[in-house]
């Protein structure tokens, strides 16, 4: 299904960043630099909402809503625009437009037009976030997951409960099936997801992990590779990460599992590891597979959650990277800050810093927490993820901050995201709550 | 029927030029020389178009008076004709859904046109409800499926396409379909009124049958829903051929509808029913899609349960995200049997998501932390608590 919103603006960047807008706060957008195109795809698809630029080269806003009317008289057109001048308003609004903002506008006016327009639906819920929240939260047996894969594992951290029933499932998947997905951030630690399998095969795990981007699958050095190699690994990651989970990608996954299949080769002792984009909703029934083939794919697709969920791993993997001199160089609140900060770029950014640290602390030079944070912003460019204290307080203001946000709903105020979460907005202000001042609950600190 | 207009404008002049443009293009029209005769006069007089001056006596602006107009609730065609407007008014029109503005010199023609149009267009979107009204007794949503998600919409497409059944309907579905509530929307879509009796295996005689046809209501039309078609017995099924073959057909006022939990074919072929009751059954054929492919519509089915239940339950993403993940294998049945099991292991509070998630895994039933007031986000910063500790510990090991 197409996406509720399309957003037509000549300038990338703007288009960029109202996606990104609107994406915050709970709507999937497409979006489109030429009106033309964009009449094309409107006639085509049963979008909710256009958010539309009104100069633009190719036609004007008007022009455009003209062309609209005629496909769908009754599509919501909200126009952005730089100035327009009293006879380009009055000839949009004898057209029928429906909202006409002036930039720069009010975000939160926009989210409101937007929200009486559109819908959350289905398809919205399997963001990035809402998986993490779906995975991470509902953890019943809080203390003990238990497990029958062969732990403690040796690659993947699994020093947290979330990754724990990650490889749980994986384990279980792996075993009765030969093709096994799974959904990972862009970052995530999936070379470790594959050396746990490949140890699981009993192959070597020394050996290099594989790993193809779908694109290439088609490619004849691809193929030549896997027909012409000595043995398939014991675990072969097939990335999905960079495509859109459409018609096009599911055609190109399924002439792949249809290649490697009838290739001839021995594969019972191979994994096919699928590393789904976490936006996708993976289906097999979707799949034009034979039966055959189908029933060689795991039904489960388990979720390795971002690294922001699981500070445990985060922990693993600082205390496996650094030697004893570095984190007595770095001293109790140098890996406290590693720990504060959410790591976006997930364990590739991790292991690329942590190499960063020891660089510098090799070289023999002093790392405070200043040079820390300037360390981390090198990288990351965000600075506000790298401020604040250093305490359990500020951990769980970082956390509470984004719990929140992981919990709005579309277009909803953040305020009113707050009391729905239950607040006791007697003691608590939700002011402060939301400036990230206090926690929701103080009384979490105050009972040690 | 001559169009009715209402002209608000101060200005004496201006108005009986408008008023004789109009009343010769055959509109009734009304004039108002303030907001607040314009207001009493849509109260007592029929008015379909609304043609105001920006400029209003009192200091009151068109703006405002469409933002009132807006605010009591009149969704009347409004087009604004002025002298000057500024941007942000003109925006402010749009916003408050400005059917036409026109600046002075007025070009009549094309006022006249905008009229016209709007008009036009306000008919078509009325036609659209009194088509929509003309459908009610064909009610828009079958066993609870709206059709928001594809697969629900090809089933209520499919389901009214087999309304129109003369004789046998088949009704296949999965495993918990509540085929009763799906059987009966669909023999409700019939234009004759019906008479709907549902019969069960064991519940099948001449007599009660025979019944139907005698009395008062005896001609009225009659659909027979059939639960559990699978399991009559040899004697009831032939009951039911004979009852058929006499009183079904083109012009009968008889109509069946089987429900069944798998093809006529497949039923053939494990020999769960004869030969005689194959043939006499029919291949109109209405399949009811699994709940899990329908995620869109399972949310919103889902919505209405659970308020009908704890109208105090918070429906937000994270509970949606819980209901899409789960396999639902029992279907309808097991939606509901759900949510009032959620309903009552958080009793007397409204269910939070956790609730949710133990009444769809029972093995987590006895979790105490059920019991627990507090809220999902209290817990989860007490947990994040002591992950940190943890974690901190962790990292500084060596």
């Amino acid at each position: 299904m197409s996406k509720p919103i399309i957003l037509i603006d000549d300038e990338e960047k703007f288009a960029v960043m109202l996606q990104e807008l609107l994406k915050a706060a709970g709507y999937e957008a497409d979006f489109c630099l030429n009106p033309e195109e964009a009449l094309e795809r409107v006639k085509e698809e049963n979008y909710e909402l256009v958010i539309t630029d009104y100069k633009m080269p190719q036609m004007d806003g008007a022009q455009f809503l003209e062309e609209a009317r005629k496909v769908n008289p009754d599509l919501p057109v909200i126009m952005i625009s730089g100035l327009m001048n009293m006879p380009e308003l009055i000839k949009v609004a004898n057209i029928g437009v429906t909202l006409v903002l002036e930039k720069p506008f009010n975000t939160d006016d926009l989210l409101k037009y937007v929200g009486r327009f559109v819908h959350p639906s289905a398809s919205e819920e399997v963001s990035a976030m809402a998986m993490d929240m779906e995975a991470s939260e509902i953890s019943f047996q809080q203390d003990t997951v238990e497990v029958t894969y062969p732990s403690p594992a040796n690659f993947l951290s699994d020093s947290s409960n979330e990754n724990k029933r990650f490889l749980e499932s994986l384990w279980n998947s792996a075993n009765a099936y030969r093709h096994v997905p799974f959904y990972a951030q862009v970052g995530a630690e999936v070379r470790q997801v594959a050396m746990e399998v490949m140890e699981w095969t009993n192959s070597s795990a020394e050996g290099e992990v594989v790993r193809i981007m779908l694109s290439d699958t088609d490619a004849e050095i691809t193929q030549n590779w896997l027909l012409e190699a000595e043995s398939v690994p014991g675990a072969l990651l097939i990335d999905l990460r960079d495509s859109e989970w459409d018609d096009e990608t599911r055609k190109k996954l399924v002439d792949w599992i249809k290649f490697v299949e009838t290739s001839g080769r021995d594969l019972s002792m191979s994994r096919l590891l699928y590393i789904l984009p976490t936006g996708a909703r993976f289906d097999l029934d979707q799949l034009e597979l034979p039966d055959a083939f189908k029933l060689l794919f795991a039904p489960d697709c388990p979720i390795l959650l971002s690294l922001r969920e699981r500070v445990l791993d985060t922990a693993t993997y600082i205390s496996r990277g650094l030697e004893k001199s570095h984190k007595d160089a770095l001293g109790k609140s140098g890996l406290a800050r590693l720990l504060h900060y959410p790591w976006p770029g997930g364990y590739v950014e991790l292991l690329e810093r942590l190499n960063a640290i020891k660089k510098q602390l090799d070289a023999g030079e002093q790392l405070d927490d200043e040079g820390l944070k300037k360390l981390l912003a090198e990288r990351s460019g965000d600075e506000s993820m790298i401020e604040g204290e250093l305490d359990v307080v500020a951990y769980l203001k970082r956390r509470q901050r984004e719990y929140i946000l992981l919990h709005r709903e579309a277009g909803e105020d953040l305020k009113d995201t707050i009391l729905r979460l239950g607040i006791d907005s007697d003691s608590v202000s939700v002011e402060d709550v939301l400036e990230n001042k206090q926690l929701a609950f103080p009384e979490v600190i105050a009972e040690s | 029927m001559n169009k009715s207009i209402l002209i608000v404008d101060d200005d004496q002049d201006f108005s009986d030029l408008l008023k004789g443009i109009f009343q010769q293009a055959n509109y009734t029209v009304h004039t108002a020389f303030s907001a607040e005769q314009g207001f009493e006069l849509l109260k007592t007089e029929h008015i379909e178009l609304v043609v105001t001056d920006h400029r209003l006596p009192g200091g009151i602006t068109g703006t405002e008076f469409l933002a009132k107009l807006r605010e009591i609730g009149v969704n009347l065609p409004v087009i604004v004709v002025s002298g000057f407007l500024n941007d942000e008014a003109i925006r402010e029109l749009i916003r408050d859904g400005v059917a036409g503005i026109f600046i002075k010199p007025l070009n009549i023609f094309s006022l006249l046109k905008k009229a016209s149009l709007v008009l036009e267009e306000e008919e078509k979107g009325k036609g659209f409800s009194s088509n929509g009204q003309e459908n009610a007794n064909v009610k828009v949503e079958v066993g609870q499926v709206e059709g928001l998600s594809e697969t629900g919409k090809s089933f209520l497409q499919k389901a009214r396409n087999a309304s129109a059944f003369k004789r046998n309907l088949l009704l296949i579905g999965p495993n918990g379909t509540l085929f009763e509530e799906i059987a009966r929307d669909i023999a409700n879509m019939a234009p004759e009124e019906q008479r709907i009796v549902t019969l069960t295996p064991g519940g099948v005689n001449k007599e009660r049958l025979e019944a139907l046809f005698t009395g008062e209501s005896g001609e009225q039309p009659v659909t027979l829903v059939l639960a559990n078609a699978e399991k009559y017995s040899p004697e009831e099924v032939d009951t039911l051929v004979e009852l058929g073959d006499e009183r079904g057909g083109s012009e009968s006022s008889l109509r069946m509808i089987f429900c069944l939990s798998q093809s006529v074919e497949d039923l053939y072929d494990s020999e769960l029913i004869d030969e005689e009751f194959y043939l006499f059954l029919g291949t109109n054929e209405l399949n009811v899609p699994r709940l899990k492919k329908m995620p869109e519509d399972l949310l919103t089915i889902a919505k209405k349960e659970i308020e009908k239940q704890s109208p105090e339950t918070v429906f937000d993403m994270k509970l949606r995200s819980l209901l899409l993940a789960h396999d639902w294998p029992e279907n309808m049945v097991e939606l509901r049997s759900v949510i009032v099991r959620a309903v009552t292991l958080a009793q007397p509070m409204a269910p939070q998501v956790r609730h949710f998630a133990a009444a769809l895994n029972p093995a987590n039933e006895g979790d105490p932390s059920l019991n627990d007031a507090r809220s999902t986000f209290e817990r989860f910063l007490i947990q994040e608590k002591s992950r940190y500790e943890s974690a901190l510990d962790l990292a500084c090991q060596s």
